[in-house]
């Protein structure tokens, strides 16, 4: 990634963050125009990276996914309720499986939406309805912590975009490629045909068995830890009531 | 076809996207999405990879990214549940002081 890239995508991540701050204060003399600048930068750039790359159906999906999947994410950052926060990341989590099935991971992709829109959502709801949200939702983002954290986000991804180029060096060369590795499904092919759900199975059982039998273990501990904790009666003069 | 470098920057996106989500709010149920969001994003990292190097270990990798996320919502909405008793509220905040406990 060069330098010219990376500002701006990193100018892109200021505009969503000053849009965010403006949307805190809820104050429609500031953000009827702050959205709209920012939606029209996002839309911009969108146009010029989908008009520049997707030469493919392939391309046109991950670049909208992208966009989805980046939006979604925002929503649950921003999300004033956790109920609402929960849906965007399901949301997100279905977009990042659509990218994953275009990368050649069907079976990884459908783990992701199914374990968090099955399993985890499902708990996050139950305990949602354990506890007593407040009536009115407390300043949640304070404005001068929430603007230095964001600007040292955004120096960090700046930072992290600038040496993204240096990663796949090694197959650029063995490749005999200049410019970028293109990966993902050619447009028409079959992506159920390579079978990755087999070669899975293959290296959890044979190669990685071990790490796989620490997985367990770490899941019956988090299972029995679960319980534990939530079942933990506290002492009367410490408990809230 | 897609380059490597958009997955990349993509996952960088959405991890500095949710860390300052997780250093920012101050509702411990929002944080924890956040901590999903932040592990879906380096399980794309490992996806794109095993794209590129060719063969199915980075999927592993990602599958077990997937069994940590789990346990880790499973633990944290325990504690959530555990100092919400203790406080009666989610602001981290309220619970810095552990010495009572």
């Amino acid at each position: 990634m060069d330098v010219w890239n990376a500002a701006i995508l990193s100018a892109i991540a200021l505009a969503l963050t000053a849009w965010a701050v403006v949307l805190h204060r809820r104050d429609p003399k500031f953000t009827i125009p702050a959205s709209i600048a920012a939606i029209g930068m996002s839309a911009a750039a969108a146009v010029v990276l989908v008009g520049a790359h997707a030469t493919s159906a392939t391309g046109v999906l991950f670049y909208a996914f992208s966009i989805g999947s980046i939006a979604s994410s925002y929503l649950v950052v921003t999300a004033r309720h956790p109920v609402h926060g929960s849906l965007w990341l399901l949301v997100a989590m279905a977009f990042l499986g659509g990218i994953m099935i275009l990368l050649n991971a069907p079976y990884l992709a459908t783990s992701y939406v199914l374990v968090f829109a099955a399993a985890a959502l499902v708990f996050y709801l139950t305990s949602v309805t354990m506890v007593e949200l407040p009536d009115k939702p407390a300043p949640d983002l304070w404005i001068t912590r929430y603007t230095v954290t964001a600007l040292a986000a955004i120096v960090s991804f700046a930072l992290v975009c600038f040496f993204i180029d240096d990663l796949p060096a090694s197959s650029e060369a063995a490749h005999g490629m200049t410019r970028s590795v293109e990966i993902g499904a050619p447009a028409g092919t079959d992506i159920a045909s390579n079978d990755s759900t087999a070669s899975i199975g293959h290296l959890l059982l044979g190669e990685y068995f071990l790490p796989f039998l620490a997985l367990s273990l770490l899941l019956v501990t988090a299972i029995v830890g679960g319980v534990y904790l939530a079942h933990y009666e506290a002492p009367a003069d410490t408990r809230y009531r | 076809m897609i380059p490597a470098t958009h997955v990349l920057v993509l996952a960088a996106a959405l991890f500095f996207l949710s860390l300052t989500g997780l250093l920012i709010r101050r509702n411990v149920l929002v944080m924890l999405l956040c901590l999903e969001l932040m592990l879906g994003s380096v399980a794309l990292v490992f996806v794109a990879l095993a794209e590129v190097h060719g063969g199915m270990r980075g999927q592993v990798v990602g599958l077990f990214v997937l069994a940590i996320a789990v346990a880790q919502i499973g633990i944290g909405l325990a504690m959530l549940m555990l100092l919400y008793r203790r406080r009666g509220e989610l602001n981290p905040t309220s619970w810095e002081r552990l010495k009572d406990w």
